[in-house]
Formats: C-alpha cells, structure tokens, sequence
C-alpha cells in the first residue's frame, strides 16, 4: 500500500503532466478544479496516478474525491478492497 | 496547415476521426507513442500548427507524438460539406463477444480510427439499451498504429461520464480509447 507522501508525489506528478506544465503548487485541502482541471484532466489525473503508483483503481470517480486528501482515501479504499 | 472538412451524415460536430486521418496523412505518419485529445466540438474548419497557439485562439484538441506537438484550432470558418457516412457497414464486418469485439484489417472505405469509433460506439450502445446518449470519441493513447486487425476490449466506466477501452493487435495492448457520453 502507499503512503500519503507517495500518494501526494504522484498526484503532484501527474497533474504536472496533464496540465503540461513543469511546476504546479497545491495544498492537499484544495480543490483540482482550483488548478484548472476540467472533467477530462481529471480522468487523466487517474491514468496518471495509477501508472505511477502501479495501481488499478477499477471505475473510479474522481468527482467525489475533488482534492488530494479525499482522493487518497478513496484510492486507499479500493486498493485494499482489492486485497 | 487549414482543413477543408465534411460534417459526417447527419452529425452536429466535426468527427475527432476526421481530425485524427488529416494529422495522420498530412503531418505524422507512421507515429509512436501518439495521443490525441479532443476538447470542444466544433462545426468549423480547424488549422493545424506545431508553434504555440495564440492566447486568443480557441483549441479544439491537441496531437502528441514523439515528434511533437500538434496544436488544433478552432477557425470562424463554418464548414459547409456533409458527406454520406455508413457507419453501420463497419459494425456489420466486426464480430462481437460481451465486453470484446474483433475488426478485420480491412473494411473498405474506413481508416483505423473510423472502425475503433464505431465499434466502441456500437458496444457502449450496446451496453446501455435504451438510453438516450450520445457517446463520443475524445481521447486516444496508443504506442502505434495497428498494423491490420486488431481488437478493442471495453474495460471500464470512469468518473463524469467517460469509458475507457483497450485497443489490442493480437495479445498486445497498444494503448486505449475514451469516450464520453452527453
């Protein structure tokens, strides 16, 4: 399982490669949608998160998950539903 | 480089396969590790560029490959043109089985990409009888073109309304398509 600093890198990471940018600054508590990121980006933002961390998160959602602390915890959630 | 597109049957957008076959034939052939994206929809010409956009241009999508980016602009120019457009002869020279579907090399008169949007159409279709959604092409990621047949697989359902699908050249997964459903 991943800790939450893996999981910060990761998100960090891949929104720095969906928004095609070299930098991206944001607090765990804020919103996705506060560094520009439309539905589509945040589909990406999935893609990216589980190519980086080696994961499947299944038919995530991320709208119910619109910042990094509630997307860690419901990624941390069907990563251990799967076991 | 301008387009000169058609409007597909009795569509009200420009097909993003329309936009893929012109970068394919004009401006990256025989790409690696492509992905195009699609933002808008559109029923205007577009103009294709390597060089930064504008900051006032309006972008429909964008085209990446290992040789770069293709920037897909919007233009104030309405496109006039509609062509016929028998989507359905691809569905009918695929074979379906649940969530997979086989497309043969050749189906003549349609590109690879035509034959992949309207198989995962045909099969998100498929899977929601009776609903009244339209299900659009708006991203593909793949590390090449097939080079004959090849397979599309539906894996999953992802958040607002996309589907993701995986595009296969026997067991090999050469990357996935997504659409959206509006």
């Amino acid at each position: 399982m991943f800790s939450k600093d893996e999981f910060r890198s990761a998100v960090i990471e891949g929104l720095k490669r969906v928004r095609d940018v070299s930098e991206i600054k944001i607090r765990d508590d804020e919103s996705f949608s506060d560094v520009g990121l439309d539905s589509l980006d945040g589909m990406n933002l999935v893609l990216e998160v589980e190519t980086l961390l080696g994961i499947n998160l299944g038919e995530f959602d991320l709208s119910g998950a619109n910042d990094i602390n509630h997307f860690y915890e419901k990624a941390k959630e069907v990563v251990s539903k799967q076991g | 480089m301008k387009s000169d597109f058609a409007i597909k049957g009795s569509r009200d957008y420009l097909s993003g396969s329309i936009i893929f076959d012109f970068i394919i034939e004009r401006m990256a052939k025989d790409p690696r590790d492509l992905e195009i994206v699609f933002y808008k929809k559109t029923l205007n010409n577009c103009s294709f560029t390597r060089e930064t956009p504008a900051a006032d241009a309006v972008p429909v999508g964008k085209y990446r490959d290992r040789d770069g980016t293709i920037h897909i602009l919007d233009t104030p120019e309405v496109i006039r043109k509609r062509v016929d457009y028998p989507e359905e002869r691809v569905v009918q020279a695929c074979r379906f089985e649940g969530p997979m579907a086989a497309v043969p090399a050749e189906v003549p008169g349609f590109s690879f990409i035509e034959k992949l949007v309207a198989v995962y159409k045909q099969m998100l279709q498929t899977m929601h009888p009776g609903e009244k959604h339209k299900f659009i092409f708006v991203q593909l990621k793949l590390k090449r073109l097939p080079k004959g047949a090849f397979s599309v697989r539906h894996e999953r359902r992802l958040g607002n309304g996309f589907f993701q699908a995986a595009v296969l050249e026997g067991a090999e997964r050469l990357g996935g398509v997504f659409f959206n459903e509006w």
